[in-house]
């Protein structure tokens, strides 16, 4: 999937990257941007925050074309005039639009707690200008990192709604094995253990994938884990009746004889359930007669005894 | 006494005809035959239906489609509240109806030769087999409907926020929730519909209003993160529910994953509404149902209580769970699979761990006794 996502096989309006202290996503995110500038009909990115990372990446200076400083001007600026960053950014989108109708852009947003420091921690903007952007068609691609250390996780888990694809980055520490495997290639490697929620927008379904990527220090994938977790079923379709009679004892098996006279038996009961009455011939010119012997203390009397009963 | 005394009719009669207590045949129907019958049949007219969503969305998103899709069969008009999604993105991932498949039959009598008397009966209770009783459609999720009947065959009418990002934040009082804007807006909108019962008295229609995301960030609500803030949803659900009692229409709003796991906001709205269930997939109940084909527990936590003090419908068990079944959401009676260990004395045999008679010390440990049975 990540392969997918990368290589721009899987479209994905919006991705959110999800890291933490422990394991940053910066070779994820140039990994993202090296691909995304090998397409030729994207030869622009904008990084409106200034990060440690702008260094490595082409900036377009939004403001205007004289200031040449990076990152101090463009913070002082936006931070005393409060100006919306976002519209800012959509309006010089728009000029570049203008310039080149079929410019396309990929928006790289790092990172989000910042924005949301911006905004005084209401991330409604951010949700309209997310909005805004996945309804323009001159935005390709809309990519935003967060540290989830940093932001409140019903606030994160409510920001990831808006999003269509979320990832994950769950573990960055390589094992030995994992090093030996690549120890021929004399480049440095990063893994990245990602968990990708990918939503399909015509049935609204997420489906969940779990990866493991090796990318070098030149933002080259040199491989691609997928892990597979087997949902367990019941068990019941699968045991047969062999597997239930392999540990007894004793022989409980019926030959094929044994099967056929089980089935042709029929047993009282089921004479009921089967509405089958059980057909006596009446021998009409036979009576039936009750031979009594009385004892010494019977009382043998013709008189019906009932008949003191007052019914 | 009996002359002197006049009996006065009650002091208590409702006059509107929203909420009175319907037959089961004219209660809107959700969409889902499984869940119309665990609710008694439908919504009220008038009434408010609380969803709490599941983590991803996915579950509730299915309800509120089926509910939509509902609307368009039987040619109801719709209202659709979503911050989210995109009206036209929305109304095309509508379902479309579809049979309602037979349900199983049972076996015939020449099959049960033994117990001949549970042949008679149903083999489990299916509510979907219930589905024709109250007039439930059936739509399954890999079957589109035209995105041209939908606005064809409906009223169809959106809530749009037309907020602008130019707006300076700082400048501004801090924003409030849009509650208010989709208060009036669809106070004009049953007006202009005709299904205000106090403005006029000819009314052929219902309308269906789905609010997606309520409570949430999106709708500029900060409930999540600051109690304090629940305030003015909980404002909006009082003016709604005074608005839909004097209307012809029925109410659906989905609650985010984050609302339905704070307990205290969760009972606030939910005493404001007339239904609340939850579909609940957390990890925590998902490790329940580990071995088992449900995807999560359908919590049904409050039943409405019209024109009584009690409950006016209550299924016969609370303990539902529900899963995707062929496309389509299944709600039922939870059913979980018998607890049989893989390595259960019974099935294999005594081994070698099970407790050996003092007598038969030395034979007993060699493995499974011959004799034992």
């Amino acid at each position: 999937m990540i392969e997918d996502l990368l290589n721009q096989r899987e479209s994905s309006k919006s991705i959110l990257i999800i890291d933490s202290f422990e394991h940053k996503s910066t070779n994820l995110l140039y990994t993202f941007i090296t691909k995304f500038l090998e397409e030729d009909h994207l030869n622009t990115d904008l990084n409106i925050l200034p990060t440690n990372r702008a260094s490595k990446l082409r900036l377009v200076n939004f403001l205007n074309s004289d200031s040449t400083g990076l990152n101090e001007i463009i913070l002082e600026h936006i931070f005393k005039t409060r100006l919306n960053i976002f519209k800012l950014l959509l309006d010089e989108l728009d000029k570049q639009k203008s310039n080149d109708p079929k410019k396309k852009f990929f928006l790289i947003l790092d990172n989000l707690n910042l924005l949301l420091r911006h905004f005084d921690s209401n991330p409604l903007y951010l949700l309209q200008f997310i909005k805004e952007c996945s309804k323009r068609p001159e935005i390709s691609q809309i990519l935003i990192v967060a540290n989830q250390d940093s932001l409140d996780s019903g606030v994160l888990n409510q920001l990831k709604q808006v999003f269509q694809t979320v990832i994950y980055v769950n573990d960055t520490k390589m094992k030995q094995n994992e090093l030996n495997l690549f120890s021929k290639l004399n480049k440095q490697i990063f893994k990245y253990n990602l968990k990708i929620e990918h939503r399909n927008l015509r049935s609204f379904k997420v489906l969940t994938h779990d990866e493991i990527m090796f990318i070098d220090n030149e933002y080259t994938v040199q491989k691609v884990e997928r892990q597979i977790k087997i949902k367990s079923k019941l068990k019941e379709d699968d045991e047969t009746e062999d597997d239930m009679l392999k540990g007894l004892t004793f022989n409980v098996h019926l030959s094929s004889d044994d099967l056929e006279a089980k089935k042709n038996l029929v047993l009282p009961y089921e004479i009921l359930g089967q509405k089958k009455q059980i057909v006596v011939e009446k021998k009409r010119d036979e009576e039936s007669k009750i031979f009594y012997a009385p004892d010494e203390r019977d009382d043998v009397d013709d008189d019906d005894p009932d008949d003191d009963l007052n019914f | 006494m009996s002359d002197l005394v006049q009996t006065k009719s009650s002091y208590f009669v409702r006059k509107t005809p929203a909420t009175q207590s319907l037959p089961q045949a004219t209660k809107p129907t959700i969409g889902i035959p499984s869940i119309d019958f665990f609710i008694g049949g439908g919504l009220p007219v008038g009434g408010i239906c609380l969803i709490g969503q599941d983590n991803k969305n996915y579950y509730s998103d299915i309800v509120t489609r089926c509910f939509i899709a509902e609307g368009v069969v039987h040619k109801h008009a719709i209202y659709v509240a979503d911050l989210i999604e995109e009206k036209e993105k929305l109304f095309e991932r509508i379902p479309d109806q579809n049979k309602l498949e037979e349900p199983e039959q049972n076996k015939s009598p020449d099959q049960l030769r033994i117990a001949w008397r549970y042949g008679q009966q149903p083999t489990q209770n299916k509510p979907e087999s219930n589905a024709k009783t109250f007039q439930s459609n059936y739509f399954v999720m890999n079957k589109l409907m035209p995105k041209e009947n939908v606005y064809l065959s409906s009223n169809v009418k959106t809530f749009e926020l037309n907020t602008n990002l130019s707006d300076q934040f700082s400048t501004q009082e801090k924003t409030k929730p849009f509650y208010s804007k989709l208060a009036k807006d669809l106070n004009v909108h049953i007006d202009s519909i005709n299904l205000n019962v106090n403005k006029t008295k000819e009314y052929n229609n219902l309308l269906r209003i789905v609010i997606n995301s309520a409570g949430g960030l999106v709708w500029n609500d900060l409930s999540t993160i600051n109690d304090e803030s629940s305030i003015e949803f909980c404002k909006f659900l009082i003016y709604l529910r005074q608005l839909l009692r004097h209307s012809l229409a029925v109410c659906v709003i989905t609650v985010p994953n984050e609302v339905v796991q704070n307990k205290d906001l969760l009972e606030k709205f939910s005493h404001l509404t007339d239904y609340t269930f939850i579909l609940d997939d957390s990890s925590r109940t998902a490790s329940r149902l580990t071995n088992t084909q449900y995807d999560g527990l359908f919590r049904l936590t409050k039943l409405p209580r019209l024109n009584s003090l009690n409950s006016c419908f209550t299924p016969e068990t609370l303990d539902l769970a529900f899963f995707v079944k062929r496309k389509r959401l299944v709600v039922e009676q939870m059913h979980l699979p018998p607890d049989l260990d893989e390595n259960d004395d019974t099935q294999k045999g005594r081994t070698n761990t099970s407790v050996t008679m003092s007598c038969s010390s030395s034979g007993g440990s060699s493995g499974s006794n011959k004799l034992d049975f």
